[in-house]
């Protein structure tokens, strides 16, 4: 039996002193689980701070409450700092939590927030930073962790949908305190093996601590740096990560990436076939304009029968000769009749068809008589017919007598 | 006088550009017949290209030396 014995109250404040006296809780930081939570109505927060194992009762005093900027609740991490001290009454010790802050998603979201609006303004997210995605893609890195649906995914996609696209896994720790690094050692890695058209970078869903590495600055630097055009596939279509501003393209998950990057070789093929139709059109569209022009210049009559011209020209030549011709004949036809009718005229005024007629020349002294006034008796004269002549001697001078010519004259 | 060893983009690219020169006024008859068996080259290291499986899945690693080397992972 204990000799020496205290009372309850002793108990308690004793055990207050030893709270207070120790350097260590007087002000101390943990960390845990808000449950049980109650907000007094006289201002006061009460909870218990509980992790896997364990739990411990918190208080926090309405002066101290009032500067929160957050809504404490069930389920919430957090890291309350204060002072570890006995309830005397009930000698219950507890933390009397003095600042209160959050430790899980909050803390994350604020730096989130940071760094997103640094990067930001250092121009890492604007549009024209971005590479567009190459025409055509033969050759894909994928950095992500070599377990895991992501990898899965992104082969069976790409396969699914061309065959012959090549795929390189770069495996990475995606979450942890060396994932950061990991990522980053693995995108420079693929900027210098050069051999890839596009790089996938992501992981499948997760919490959100999980997926802090795609949030950190170190990466986010690396992914601006890449030379290689970047995809950005984290977690689920509702998670967004610094990752997904500043890649050159944003997939809402590791899928959806693959979908993005891998061209349908069927719709390819298509494509160089409708290419190579269009050639062969213009080929024979060419063919036949050629075609026409030769048939057009062939068919000209001209080659098709060629002694048409010259049959042209001779009909031609032949009806001027006709007129002419006709004109000429005309012509001597009328000529002939007149020196016909000339010649006629000329023969019949010829002294020997005169003469054939029974007319006479009488030639006195080689002077031809025309007038019996030159003649007289005794004369010797020379007489000629139209066949000959003789001489004779006027016997007896005639007398002089009126004639009349009665010969009609000629007409032509 | 070693050749750049054509890539799809570049065959690609080209095979465009000759159906647009074809496509336009006045291109000779032998210019035509010529760019055509060049597009039909074209297509055919086109269409092999895409008929080329890949049934391997590589892995990238690296050497102490920092040698870059790929290896089967599926």
């Amino acid at each position: 039996m204990a000799q020496n014995f205290f009372s309850v109250t002793q108990l308690n404040r004793y055990i207050r002193d030893v709270f207070s006296d120790d350097y260590l809780l007087n002000d101390i930081g943990i960390l845990g689980e808000i449950s049980n939570f109650k907000n007094h109505p006289s201002g006061h927060m009460y909870f218990t701070l509980k992790d896997e194992t364990a739990a411990v009762s918190c208080i926090m005093f309405k002066n101290d409450a009032y500067d929160l900027n957050f809504e404490p609740a069930n389920g919430m991490k957090v890291i309350a700092c204060g002072r570890v001290s006995v309830y005397e009454k009930t000698g219950q010790y507890q933390l009397y939590v003095n600042e209160l802050e959050q430790a899980g998603i909050g803390v994350l979201y604020e730096r989130f927030e940071l760094l997103k609006k640094k990067l930001a303004s250092e121009g890492l997210f604007d549009e024209d930073r971005k590479k567009p995605m190459p025409r055509h893609i033969s050759h894909i890195a994928v950095i992500t962790s070599k377990t895991g649906a992501a990898v899965r995914d992104i082969i069976k996609v790409v396969k699914d949908r061309n065959k012959s696209i090549k795929i390189t896994v770069v495996p990475a720790l995606v979450q942890g305190e060396d994932g950061a690094r990991d990522v980053v050692r693995c995108i420079k890695d693929v900027n210098k093996w050069g051999r890839a058209d596009a790089v996938i970078i992501g992981r499948g869903g997760g919490s959100y601590e999980d997926l802090q590495v795609f949030n950190e600055e170190s990466v986010a630097r690396a992914i601006a740096d890449s030379k290689i055009f970047t995809v950005s596939a984290v977690g689920h279509e509702t998670d967004f990560t610094i990752s997904d501003f500043v890649a050159d393209m944003r997939a809402a998950t590791p899928s959806a990436a693959a979908e993005m990057l891998s061209e349908d070789a069927e719709a390819a093929r298509r494509y160089v076939n409708t290419l190579l139709s269009g050639a062969k059109r213009m080929l024979i569209s060419n063919l036949e304009q050629k075609k026409a022009l030769v048939q057009a210049g062939t068919n000209r009559q001209v080659l098709k029968h060629p002694l048409i011209a010259i049959n042209t020209k001779r009909d031609y030549v032949h009806s001027l000769l006709g007129s002419t011709d006709l004109n000429i004949r005309n012509r001597i036809s009328s000529l002939k009749n007149y020196s016909q009718n000339t010649v006629r005229l000329a023969e019949s005024l010829s002294p020997l068809k005169v003469l054939s007629r029974g007319y006479a020349v009488v030639y006195k002294d080689d002077e031809v008589i025309t007038t019996v006034e030159k003649i007289s008796e005794n004369d010797n004269i020379r007489i000629e017919l139209n066949d000959g002549e003789f001489e004779a001697c006027i016997t007896k001078n005639q007398q002089r007598r009126g004639r009349e010519f009665g010969e009609k004259e000629i007409d032509f | 006088m070693a050749k750049k060893k054509l890539t799809f983009e570049d065959a690609l690219s080209r095979l465009e550009d000759i159906v647009s020169e074809m496509e336009s006024a006045d291109v000779s008859l032998d210019s035509s017949v010529k760019l055509y068996k060049e597009a039909v080259e074209l297509s055919v290291f086109l269409n092999t290209s895409l008929n080329e499986y890949e049934n391997q899945v590589m892995e990238l690693s690296k050497t102490a030396e920092g040698v870059f080397k790929e290896n089967t992972l599926y």
